[in-house]
């Protein structure tokens, strides 16, 4: 997949919504889209537009970790890559991500380098699986 | 007479220990023996021994002495009135001044980067009909040079904003510790209310139990217990994981 490939930001907080999508953009990623929980990311999602997912975890409304449960459990959106980035950093939390089914996972405060790192892995693995 | 006979023969015994204790100045038999002669007196008129009747006494009298105490104490009053309202007044505001801060500081940071992009471009342009022996006419360079120096300082101008908008950290760091003795205070008195009711230290501790929408990001000696600290740590438990 390219950097013209379509991304959904989910996070409660505007700023960091904004901080993400501006790395994006610096990686080449132009076609970047918002939603501030998972309640607003689900009917977006299943629009079938988009072909990667960064959410946050602890949010209003529907979590990430729900969020990543529908998304799993959704025929049409359940091979979609999700990286989750997140404070949430416990050993237990983490495996339930990974339980969930999630391709990677960022702890905040992150780096640009972290971000890229974990996309280009996501969609390697992708390419090569 | 004979309910009086009945309860002297009944105490004989603890009598007969305390005098022995008293003769042989053994204080702990004393204590013990005066003890149960203490707790068999029966107070006039009733069936209920007068030792239990006054721990009673004394017990409402703490209780009535408690609730005065605290009915009267108008810090509760203006807590629930004004103060805890005016706290989360107070941390919104937090909230309002963080997130303003934040966003004219990316507002800068976004103005900056095109003006950048543009004056290196141009200066790369410049740079490589100068090695291809292209020299541009001085009036071209001059008008270049300029549009740079311009961006150049909107730039630096931008940058003294940004540093500027960090002068938040100071007016939320004074609304944060205002909420900070205040949530110390409401502690203070809710501790001591619980002590009223009998609570311990131990049974004050939160119950931990696990919100599924998480429990934010890592502070230290509160919440740090089973973290990962680093993204390295993360990765490497993927891997373990599979992932």
């Amino acid at each position: 997949m390219s950097t013209d490939m379509n991304i959904l930001i989910v996070d409660d907080f505007s700023t960091m919504r904004r901080i993400i999508k501006n790395l994006l953009h610096d990686l080449g990623y132009q076609n970047v889209s918002e939603a501030d929980d998972g309640n607003t990311a689900l009917p977006l999602l299943r629009s079938g537009k988009f072909d990667f997912l960064i959410t946050d975890w602890n949010m209003p409304g529907m979590h990430g970790l729900e969020l990543l449960r529908q998304v799993r459990s959704d025929p049409n959106l359940a091979k979609l890559p999700v990286l989750m980035l997140t404070a949430e950093a416990k050993r237990e939390q983490i495996i339930e991500a990974v339980q969930a089914g999630v391709d990677g996972y960022v702890i905040k405060p992150f780096t640009a380098v972290t971000l890229k790192e974990k996309i280009d892995k996501i969609l390697a693995a992708r390419a090569g699986g | 007479m004979d309910a009086l006979a009945h309860q002297s023969r009944s105490i004989e015994p603890a009598l007969a220990r305390l005098a022995h204790a008293y003769g042989a100045r053994d204080d702990a038999a004393f204590d013990a023996a005066l003890a149960e002669l203490l707790s068999r007196r029966v107070e006039p008129g009733t069936s209920v021994p007068a030792a239990t009747l006054e721990r009673l006494r004394r017990i409402t009298l703490d209780l009535q002495g408690a609730l005065e105490r605290f009915s009267v104490d108008s810090r509760w009053a203006d807590h629930a009135r004004q103060e805890i309202p005016d706290a989360r007044a107070r941390l919104e505001e937090v909230l309002r001044l963080t997130e303003a801060a934040a966003h004219r500081t990316l507002d800068l940071i976004e103005r900056s980067g095109p003006l950048l992009a543009r004056a290196a471009a141009s200066a790369g342009a410049v740079r490589a009909r100068l090695r291809a022996d292209d020299c541009p006419p001085a009036a071209e360079l001059d008008a270049l040079l300029e549009h740079s120096v311009r961006d150049m300082d909107d730039v630096r101008g931008n940058l003294a904003e940004a540093l500027l908008a960090q002068e938040y950290q100071d007016l939320t760091g004074q609304i944060i510790r205002r909420v900070i003795d205040l949530v110390r205070e409401w502690e203070q008195g809710l501790g001591a209310l619980w002590r009223l009711g009998g609570g311990t230290p131990d049974r004050l501790r939160p119950n931990a139990g696990e919100d599924p929408r998480g429990s934010g990001p890592t502070v230290p000696g509160v919440n740090d217990a089973g973290r990962l600290h680093a993204q390295r740590d993360v990765d490497d438990l993927l891997s373990d994981l599979g992932v």
